[in-house]
């Protein structure tokens, strides 16, 4: 017998031993797959390739096989990135005799446009091809070739500056010669319907770029927008559709007199980084000016990212996501991400830098230094952007007329901007827990006080385990019909539902009083207790003539429709789906755990308490009241606590029942995104390990520590309660 | 969705007639001729598996049910949660066909590179039209690009500067004036990235689009909400759904989303269905998925994708989709 007991403890106890280390080993997993979020960027060198003097341009394949870089001579030099050696010279047969004086690559870096001393400009496209072998290695090769001769002006003078963009329909080059004017020349390629590419030609001179002289251009991968910065410190923008059309010069430096230095254009075509000569580096994009009444849009200073000890030299932007790369007068190399403003790492500079190039997958970086060496480093950067700000701070995305918090995680292409904020969806979860719970709660508790008080204990022995089986539907089954059923029957019949909401007191009331003026001999025919079933045709009565008087009442009120009076006079939306909805369906949900934790309560309050209070004279109502519920009151506590718990985590009925709408908004009306369904409607479009992944095992372990907080203050709250009235 | 269909087509005769002449004009949109039929070879069996757009699970539905028909002994599984769901699983293997209803992201071939070390394979398949629907007695013409624009998105980088979001705000009057109650797709489907990309001139949404599923759930709520409007395919057509005529540019002629218009070009939201597979460079694709992407680009094939309401890509495609394969 004792062997047995022992057996039994120690078997309970490893078990709770058991869940205790599965409940941490989830934790713990949860935490794992969401720590790397905030670990910072990695760079490491590579190789350092030697012999590459005055380099003007440097360039890597995708894969980081393959990297040239130009210098005066006209050639291209190609060198061997991870083994550090120069590989071949490719030589510009037609350029041959003049020297190189401004060279530009296209963000892929597989496309590049050269200028010399006597104002020629030719496109060079490097036809970068991965070759697979038969053992599984693979090399890149590079094919030239060499576009057509252009001249631009008079063709004697020799091109300092040029930006460039290439894509399949076209290519744009923006070039500056020595006497500071600016040209654009386009190409674009046409493809009939047969397949044959036509390729059209077109220079034209950027007029209205004095007086100020200009010293930096930048043209966005699509070619649709052109950037000139100046030595006064303005930003030119222009937008190029058919003809360039002058949009607004903005001062990209705010220190007045101090000059452009580098401009770069973030993927998406929208933004333009603009480096200082003191160093100062902002993001700029169009957005609704607040000063104009008209909301016209302006070029506004967004991001200020930093400020360099020394003059920004060089701006290279990721092909792949909204970071870049910077180099300043000292040579150092940093990292940036324009969302969150955040400067991810720096590289301590040793001697100025006189090239940069980023990866096109954003996997690397190159530096060409005065000193004639390319350095290769490699970079793993695999969540740039979050940062705390970006989960639940306010961050002005790009589009956006002001700061907000905004939940949009994924999106189309690669130019998207992520946006992480938990805020919504923590607003959300708290918005639809607390209407469940104000629904839930009256309802749950109210019933559990007549049920173990009032009500006949034959009802009882039928009313409980039926409300318990309410606990087993499915919530996917709640979520269903709240989803297709309730919400659009609801929506026609809001007013009739409030209205039955009201009149179901209303008529109980009346009931009662009734009931204390018929005459005895009929009342007595119901054993105390056991009243309750009369009131069942009235509640159907008292919901039956809220609906059948609300179409009247929506008439005399609401001009006839309730939705379009909402709107109109309070400018509050009427969402099909929305909080009226969720707190019927996961009130459904939470009732049947409320009222049976609380009525279990409610009951084990000893029979001589309640006996003596009433032999004191107190009437049944004041027992309850006064002496049952507030010894039961630690488990009725513990009740809606873990009522709040199932709500909290509630999943497939908001996920079906609400629209998962991110909105901040305490209106009833409409309705919000949870943290849960958000996980659920999330997960399996999110890259494994990637940031939308991690974030989502974030936002889990947020859900975990809610949970966490309110049970074990709830626990605390419980005992203390325990000590101060009693032990039920 | 085809039970509802056949519900519609009992419900109502007027209905009725309507669709027997969408079915006329279905048949009126043949495979080229010069399409071959699908040659079955011996040999073939085992399974395969498919993951990924929920635009295209009918689709990958009936050419499963068709390559069955040739080959008894092989299963195929469908699963269609979103486009965004198959590069994950072709990276980890858990599918061999990977349905997209649009482009991969540079992102995710980045990811799938680094698995393999080579790119995936990208097949068309299908044209689609991505229809904006209304409730069938919503009066309004047509919408143009900017104004879509405006009516789903909070960024508006379609030009237009105020906010639409009242159908009294797009010319209708009297009962019709009133809030315009938004449905879209959840971010898991490429239809969402496609919408977003063309028709918010890839700005954001706004937080009060209702975000469903799968395709048939957003036609089946603007079917239940009188002021709704929603996306989707234009294979989700129902009796109770109106697809909106769409202008390109404001003020330009409203094109209707149908075969004709994708085929030219002119209807702005014409798009490609597509299919990725996984194939090493150098080695031949493994036979019964090269034999499925056989099926699916040939005569048979292309005639499924016309009887689930898209449109068959030209010849001359499928005879170079045809060659990557080898």
């Amino acid at each position: 017998m004792i062997l047995l007991d022992r057996a039994a403890g120690l078997g309970i106890m490893g078990g709770g031993a058991f869940i205790v280390l599965a409940v941490i080993g989830i934790l713990l997993f949860v935490v794992l797959e969401a720590y790397p979020l905030f670990r910072p960027a990695k760079i490491w060198p590579i190789a350092t390739t030697a012999g590459l003097a005055d380099v003007r341009l440097l360039g890597v394949d995708e894969y980081r096989d393959l990297a040239y870089a130009l210098g005066s001579a006209p050639s291209i030099r190609l060198f061997d990135p991870v083994g550090g050696k120069t590989v071949s010279d490719l030589p510009l047969d037609s350029l041959a005799g003049a020297s190189l004086t401004a060279a530009a690559a296209s963000p892929r870096h597989d496309r590049l446009v050269v200028g010399t001393s006597d104002g020629r400009i030719q496109e060079i496209d490097l036809g970068f091809s991965p070759v697979y072998h038969e053992d599984g290695r693979r090399t890149t090769e590079a094919e030239m070739e060499q576009g057509r001769v252009r001249r631009i002006g008079e063709g004697t003078l020799s091109v300092r500056r040029l930006a460039f963009s290439s894509q399949d329909a076209g290519s744009v080059t923006l070039a500056e010669t020595s006497d500071g004017r600016i040209y654009v020349l386009r190409e674009v390629v046409r493809t009939t319907l047969v397949g044959e590419a036509v390729r059209e030609h077109a220079a034209l001179e950027l007029g209205g770029v004095k007086p100020s002289r200009a010293t930096a251009l930048a043209v966005s991968e699509s070619g649709r927008a052109i950037f000139v910065g100046m030595e006064d410190g303005g930003v030119q923008a222009w937008s190029l559709e058919e003809e360039p059309r002058f949009l607004e010069t903005f001062q990209g430096v705010e220190k007045p007199g101090v000059p452009v230095t580098a401009l770069a254009v973030a993927i998406g075509g929208n933004t333009v980084i603009v480096g200082g000569g003191d160093g100062s580096l902002a993001g700029w994009f169009r957005s609704r000016d607040p000063a104009s009444p008209q909301g016209a849009k302006r070029f506004m200073p967004v991001h200020r990212i930093a400020t360099l000890p020394s003059q920004v030299v060089a701006l290279a932007p990721s092909g792949r996501d909204r970071g870049f790369v910077s180099a300043d007068g000292s040579g150092a190399v940093r990292l940036h991400f324009l969302t969150n403003e955040r400067t991810l790492l720096a590289l301590a500079g040793d001697g100025a830098v006189r090239a940069l190039a980023f990866a096109p997958k954003a996997d690397g970086i190159l530096v060409a230094t005065e000193s004639g060496e390319a350095r290769h480093y490699g970079l793993h950067n695999p969540h740039p952007e979050i940062s705390l700000r970006a989960l639940f701070g306010k961050i002005w995305y790009e589009g956006y007329d002001r700061p907000d918090r905004v939940w949009q995680s994924t999106g189309g292409s690669d130019e998207f901007e992520g946006k992480f904020n938990l805020v919504p969806l923590l607003f959300g979860t708290i918005k639809g827990t607390l209407y469940a719970l104000l629904f839930a709660v009256p309802i749950a508790l109210l019933a559990a006080i007549y049920a173990s008080q009032f009500l006949h204990h034959r009802i009882r022995n039928v009313l409980k385990p039926a409300i318990e089986i309410m606990a087993a539907l499915p919530s996917v089954v709640l979520g269903l019909i709240a989803g297709l059923f309730l919400a659009p029957r609801l929506e026609t019949i809001v007013p009739g539902t409030i209205f039955s909401l009201v009149l179901l007191p209303v008529f109980f009331l009346g009931a009662s009083i009734l009931w204390k003026v018929f005459p005895a001999r009929w009342t007595d025919r119901f054993p105390t207790g056991t009243e309750v079933i009369l009131l069942i045709p009235i509640a159907f009565l008292a919901i039956w003539s809220g609906q059948a008087l609300g179409p009247l009442l929506e008439r005399a009120l609401f001009a006839g429709d309730f939705r379009h009076w909402l709107n109109g006079a309070h400018g509050v939306r009427y969402d099909q789906r929305n909080c009226i909805v969720v707190g019927f369906a996961m009130g459904f949900a939470v009732i049947p755990i409320i009222f049976t934790i609380c009525e279990d309560a409610l009951s084990a309050v000893p029979q001589g308490l309640v006996s003596g209070s009433i032999a004191c004279g107190a009437s049944r109502w004041q027992t309850a009241l006064q002496i049952v519920l507030p010894a039961a009151g630690s488990g009725i506590f513990s009740a809606i606590m873990i009522g709040f718990g199932r709500a909290v985590g509630e999943t497939m009925i908001v996920l079906m029942a609400t629209g998962n709408t991110p909105i901040m908004d305490w209106s009833i009306f409409n309705g919000m995104r949870t943290l849960s369904a958000n996980i659920a409607v999330e997960v399996p479009e999110a890259p494994y390990r990637g940031t939308l992944y991690r974030v989502l095992f974030f936002s889990g372990f947020l859900l975990f520590l809610t949970t966490f907080i309110v049970n074990t203050a709830a626990e605390v709250i419980r005992l203390r309660l325990k000590r101060k009235y009693g032990n039920y | 969705m085809r039970s509802s269909r056949v519900a519609n087509l009992v419900a109502a005769p007027v209905m009725l007639v309507i669709l027997v002449g969408l079915a006329s004009a279905q048949e009126a949109m043949k495979v080229p001729d010069e399409v071959a039929p699908y040659q079955p070879t011996s040999g073939i069996s085992g399974s395969l598996s498919s993951i990924g757009s929920d635009t295209m699970n009918n689709l990958m539905t009936l050419w499963q049910e068709g390559f069955k028909k040739h080959y008894a002994s092989v299963t195929v599984q469908v699963e269609g949660k979103g486009s965004s769901t198959a590069p994950p699983a072709l990276i980890e293997g858990t599918a061999q066909v990977g349905p997209m209803s649009r482009a991969m992201k540079q992102s995710e071939i980045d990811e799938f590179e680094r698995r393999f070390g080579y790119k995936p394979t990208e097949i068309r398949v299908a044209l689609d039209a991505l229809a904006v629907w209304v409730h069938k007695d919503n009066p309004v013409k047509g919408l143009s690009l900017p104004q879509i624009d405006a009516i789903f998105s909070s960024t508006r980088k379609g030009g237009l500067a105020s906010d639409i979001a009242d159908w009294g705000q797009l010319g209708l009057s009297g009962d019709w004036a009133r809030p315009i109650s938004l449905y879209g797709r959840n971010s898991a489907s490429g239809t969402y990235g496609f919408f977003k990309d063309h028709a918010l001139f890839k700005g954001d949404f706004k937080n009060s689009v209702k975000e469903q599923p799968g395709s048939a759930s957003v036609v089946q709520s603007v079917e239940n909400d009188r002021y709704a409007i929603g996306y989707s395919g234009m294979g989700y057509s129902t009796a109770g759904v109106r697809a909106v005529p769409v202008a390109s540019k404001e003020g330009g002629a409203f094109v209707a989303a149908d075969i004709q218009h994708v085929l030219d070009g002119s209807y702005p939201l014409g798009r490609y269905l597509y299919v990725y597979v996984n194939k090493a460079p150098n080695k031949p694709l493994e036979p019964l998925l090269l034999e499925f992407m056989r099926f699916v680009l040939s005569r048979e094939g292309q005639e499924v994708v016309i009887k689930d309401g898209f449109i068959p890509c030209p010849s001359k495609i499928l005879s170079e989709e045809l060659k990557k394969l080898q």
